[in-house]
This record gives structure tokens, sequence and C-alpha cells, in this order.
């Protein structure tokens, strides 16, 4: 195991709405070393982004952080101001969103956009910091990157403009890079290059990489590591290999199985996982998973099972995992011809 | 761009021709004259009065005498104001007028936009209470209630500026605040709402993500997006606000031009209904023109549709 880069301990963040406090994120740890890639997997509202934005320190307002650490460095940033904060954001820190059609301040062209964190963070004079985005345009794989740099986004396609995206967040050497959901609203050939590039790029600035998706397909290729999060919780982690052949919580399973799959009969291609997310405005005392889970038992409604280390580094939150808990076959969605 | 422009010429040109034409038509078809007094005018003078004003030829000839002089930018002699001709009557007002506009769009702008950001950045806190508990106060309250209070207050009781006229630059203040009180007003909310919108926009929170101090994501990134909609308030604003206000000038006596729009009408100055209107229209379509040539320079995305 590496140096630790980020580690994020016991993590409480809650929105404060006029209908109360929605627990977004109630109380995740997790870590990532240096030069590590560690994928963040869960559906929508399990309150992945939230933890993402949490440690960015950008949560908008009613949001905020009400417990925790967050240890950057080996420094807790939870208290920093806002101007530590601008320090760390772009520079140490960098992240890329979701969508990039709406990402990219449509008014500015991609240069001024990419000169203007450069500028900000490594003082470079304005040739200096062209001359250094069009290296990134380059390096992201924009063609003739000295003519585009003068492009505004609406002249870049979506592939382009998450590429200048991850330019923008690349162009500092961040230590972390947090990508929320990259490839989520790009066709998928596009998706396959951006995970690539992002793959690539990680090597050549070493830099860490926390990938936010709800699509376990997506971090299959880039992580060694996979959290997968539901409820605001942390419900299993483990190496990649670990999730994928071993999961041990009926969540991660039903995730698996919701990755269509091309070689099965079309009724069993893709199972979805029935129900709907727990309402974090009144939280679950129990597993927030035990409605929708296929082997639920008394206890998992009454209590939240701590975490059970089945392996080295591979643990899960489920109350199957305790030693008196009966013995079942579960259906686990592990692609047995991959097993070997 | 000069193809651009060549188009805007010409459309211009056709609004301004549809605005003199229905004008004209309306302004005939109302009962009454020039002519038409309270005391009857013995009708062999009317007659004679038609005569010297070729108003007893046919409409459609009229019409055509009218375009022709128009072409040659004259407005004609004034049927109220004798001697007088409408070129000159808009040249005399208009200073006035443009110059009390031109400090009230200024101070519009100057406090309107600031007062939006500000309201938007402080939404549902005390500074946004305020500034916008006053400016719904001054889009619902009329100019000619709030130039009578303030005449009463600054001029009556405090003695502060003078009650009417424009011999120093005290007189400018108040006829400026009680033009001002609407569009500025007006503005301030339309900046208010479009930079709330614009701050809960993705590009923001990039731009946060960069590490950007708080005043450059709202000044660059916000502001030149919320921009907009102001844009295109202040075009027809502008025109409307030089060109005059009846009810202020009126209040504060001041030689305007803003009185002719109505009492030309009132007066069936019929040579003076069709120059006003045609020199308000013509300011319109050209402010809208200047409006269009400024969003292409604030949003890269609208094209010149060549």
């Amino acid at each position: 195991m590496g140096e630790k880069l980020l580690e994020v301990k016991n993590l409480k963040t809650s929105f404060f709405t006029h209908l109360g406090e929605v627990q977004a994120v109630r109380g995740i740890s997790f870590h990532i070393d240096k030069g590590e890639a560690i994928g963040i997997v869960g559906e929508s509202g399990s309150g992945k982004s939230v933890t993402s934005l949490s440690v960015m320190k950008l949560l908008q307002y009613p949001g905020k952080i009400v417990g925790g650490e967050i240890l950057f460095k080996g420094k807790d940033i939870v208290n920093y101001s806002n101007n530590k904060m601008l320090k760390i954001r772009g520079n140490e820190i960098a992240m890329i969103f979701q969508d990039p059609m709406t990402s990219l301040n449509p008014v500015y062209t991609i240069g001024n956009q990419i000169m203007e964190v450069i500028i900000r963070h490594q003082k470079l004079n304005k040739k200096k910091a062209r001359e250094k985005a069009i290296e990134m345009l380059k390096m992201v794989g924009i063609p003739s990157p000295e003519k585009r740099i003068d492009n505004y986004p609406h002249e870049f396609s979506g592939g382009m403009r998450q590429r200048a995206m991850i330019a923008i967040a690349l162009s500092c050497e961040p230590d972390l890079l947090i990508a929320d959901e990259p490839t989520t609203a790009l066709d998928v050939t596009i998706q396959d290059q951006i995970l690539k590039l992002m793959k690539e790029l990680k090597e050549r600035i070493d830099t860490s990489i926390i990938l936010i998706t709800h699509d376990l397909g997506v971090v299959a290729d880039v992580c060694s590591r996979i959290v997968v999060m539901y409820g605001g919780l942390v419900m299993e982690e483990g190496s990649s290999r670990d999730i994928f052949f071993n999961p041990q919580h009926p969540y991660t399973m039903g995730l698996l199985k919701s990755i269509p799959r091309l070689d099965l009969e079309e009724k069993k291609r893709l199972i979805p996982i029935p129900g709907t997310p727990p309402d974090l405005l009144k939280p679950p005392i129990g597993c927030p998973f035990a409605d929708r889970c296929p082997y639920s038992m008394k206890i998992c409604k009454m209590k939240l099972p701590e975490f059970f280390e089945v392996d080295m580094g591979h643990k899960a939150s489920c109350w199957l995992l305790h030693p008196e808990s009966p013995k079942m076959k579960l259906s686990t969605g592990v692609r047995k011809e991959e097993v070997k | 761009m000069g193809k651009f422009l060549l188009k805007r010429v010409i459309a211009m040109v056709i609004t301004i021709f549809l605005v003199i034409t229905l004008t004209f038509l309306l302004m005939h078809s109302i009962p009454g004259g020039p002519f038409t007094k309270e005391k009857k005018v013995p009708p062999a003078i009317e007659e004679a009065l038609n005569k010297k004003y070729n108003l007893d030829d046919s409409l459609p000839k009229q019409y055509i005498d009218y375009l022709k002089r128009i072409a040659k930018l004259d407005l004609g002699p004034s049927f109220q104001y004798e001697g007088m001709t409408v070129n000159k009557l808009i040249k005399d007002g208009f200073p006035t007028s443009a110059k009390l506009g031109s400090f009230t769009v200024l101070l519009t702008l100057a406090l309107g936009i600031p007062f939006g950001v500000l309201s938007a950045l402080k939404q549902n806190k005390w500074p946004d209470y305020i500034v916008m508990f006053l400016a719904t106060l001054g889009i619902t309250i009329p100019a000619f209630v709030l130039a009578t209070v303030f005449i009463y207050f600054f001029a009556l009781k405090l003695g502060l500026l003078p009650t009417f006229g424009l011999d120093s630059w005290k007189g400018y203040i108040l006829p400026v605040l009680a033009l001002a009180g609407y569009s500025l007003s007006f503005i301030t909310r339309l900046t208010r709402s479009s930079m709330l919108e614009v701050m809960q926009q993705d590009y923001i929170r990039t731009a946060r993500a960069k590490g950007l101090p708080e005043r450059v994501v709202i000044f660059k990134h916000g502001l030149r997006n919320s921009i907009l909609p102001v844009v295109t308030y202040v075009g027809p604003m502008i025109a409307a606000i030089l060109t005059g206000s009846f009810v202020i000038e009126k209040i504060f006596a001041l030689p305007g031009m803003g009185r002719h729009f109505v009492q030309s009408i009132t007066n069936r100055d019929y040579t003076t209904i069709m120059g006003i209107t045609i020199f308000f229209a013509t300011f319109l379509v050209f402010m809208v023109l200047i409006v269009d040539i400024v969003y292409l320079l604030v949003d890269p995305r609208i094209k010149l549709d060549d």
C-alpha cells in the first residue's frame, strides 16, 4: 500500500431543506493512495456526487458537512477557510463533471477557460499560459490545438468538450482528479475514448483518480479499487477483482446483474433491482437496502450492520456475513466463465 | 457584417414606412382636424386654412405628398405653433429630453445592474429583501406620484432642490429620479432573476472547481451570461427615455419634446403627430439594431444570419 493521499473518515453531509434535514451522506469512510484510481459506484441518490462535492467543499446552500474528517495529504480540510480551499481547488484537487455540454462557459473560448486556471495557480504570463494550454489540448487529443484553442465551446462536439474539461482539470497537474460521471452524457464509443484517455493521462502526470459512476462497467477498466455506495453509506469496498468476482453485498450483486449482457437470452440480459432508494429525509435505522434486498432478514431492518472483513481490503456491510446468519445460496451476478 | 447591416437597414426602412402609413391612416380616421376649435372658426377661414396646408386634397394625394416630403427629411410646418416647422420643434425639444434621458439611463444601468447582482447573491437575505421591496415600489408607483412626492419633500419641505426648471444641475435631480424609478426597478429585477438562473449553471460550478475567487466567478462567468436579457430591455428603454416623458416634463415644466407626443394628438396637429412618431420609430428601430450588435459582442453563439 502506498502513501495515503486522501482519507475520508466518517463523513456526514446533509441538506437543510424546509422539509427537514436530508442526510445525503451518513458517515462514510474511504481512502485513496497516491497514484491510485478508485471508483465510487452507486445509483442516483446514493450520495456519490455529494461526497465528491464535499471533498471539494463546493456544496451549495443548503448543503453542509455536519461531521467527520477529510484528510488531504494528512491535513483535515473540513474546516479550511474558503481562501485556503481556493489554492487547493483546480490546483491540487481538480474535478470534471457529468455534462460537458453545460460545464463550459458558452461565452468564453476554450483557450480562455484553460488559461484562466493556469494563470491562477501557476502564475504564468499570458503567452506562456497559452503555450501550456495548447500543449494540454494536444495531450487530450484535440486535433490542430493551436487553432482550436480559439474556438468557443459550441464549436466543439460533446466528446471534444469533455476532452477540453479534462485539459482544464489536468493543466495544473493536480494530485487528485475527481471525475463525477465523466462519460454518462456521452456516446458509448466516445465513453470508451474518454476512459482510455483518463487512464493514459493518469500514468503520464501521476494523478490519483476518483471515478464516480453508476455504471460498474465503466470502472472495471480504470480503477483498482471500488467503493459501492447506497443510501448515503458505503455498502462494500474492495479491489475491482473482489467486487466483480467475489461480491458479498446483495446490492453489489444487483449492480452486477444490471450490467447488460449480450451473451444471454433477452430476458436475462439485464436484471434490474426492483424498488427505489430510501428517503434520506427519514433514513431507515437498519440497512438502507433491506427493503429491496431479496435476502432481507428481521435484523436487517432493525440494526445497521457493521463492516465484515472478507479479505485483505475487502469488506462489506451486510448481516449475511455475520457468523450466525443462515448460509444461503446467493445469485451473485458473477460471470462464471470469467472466474478463472 | 456588411451584408447583415444592409439587410437590417432595408428592414428598418420598411418598418418605418409601415409606421408612417399606419399613423397617417389612424390620424385621419379620428374625428376633428387641426383647425377644429371650441370656438367655431368661420367656414370660409377654415376652408382657406385647409387650402393653405393642402388639407383639401384627397387623402391618397396628401399621403403621396407627405411621403415625398419625408424623403427630403422635411417634416413640414406645425399646424399648432405658428411659424414653427416640426423639424425645429424636435430640434428645440430633443436636446433637453435627451440630456435628461441620458442621465436617467446612466443612473438606471449604474444602479440597476449592481443592485440586481447584489440581490441575487444575497437571495432571501436582508439586502435582497430591501432591494426587492424598493424595486417593487418603483415598478408599481407611477412616475407622476413619485415626482409629486419628491417635489413635496425635497423641494417644498426641505427646500434642497428646485421645484421646476433646469437652471442649475440641481434641477436635473428630481426629474431624473422620477423618470428612472420604473426602469431602474425593472432592470434590477431583470438582472436579479437572470443572475439567479445563471449562478445555478454547471459552468459556474466548473469555475468554482477551478479555484477561482468568488468575484471572478460572479463578474467574469456569471454577469456576462446574465446580461443578455438586460441588453434586450435597455435598447427600447433608451429610445423611450431619451425622447422624453410627457408627465415628467409637464410636472417639472421642462422644455423637452415629451409633451408633443400627447399635445400634438389632442391638437390634431397632423404634421407634428407624424413627425414625432417617425422620429421615435426611427430611434427605436435603430436601438433594436444596436441591441442586436451588442448581442453579437456578448454571446459568441449568436451568429449573423448571412
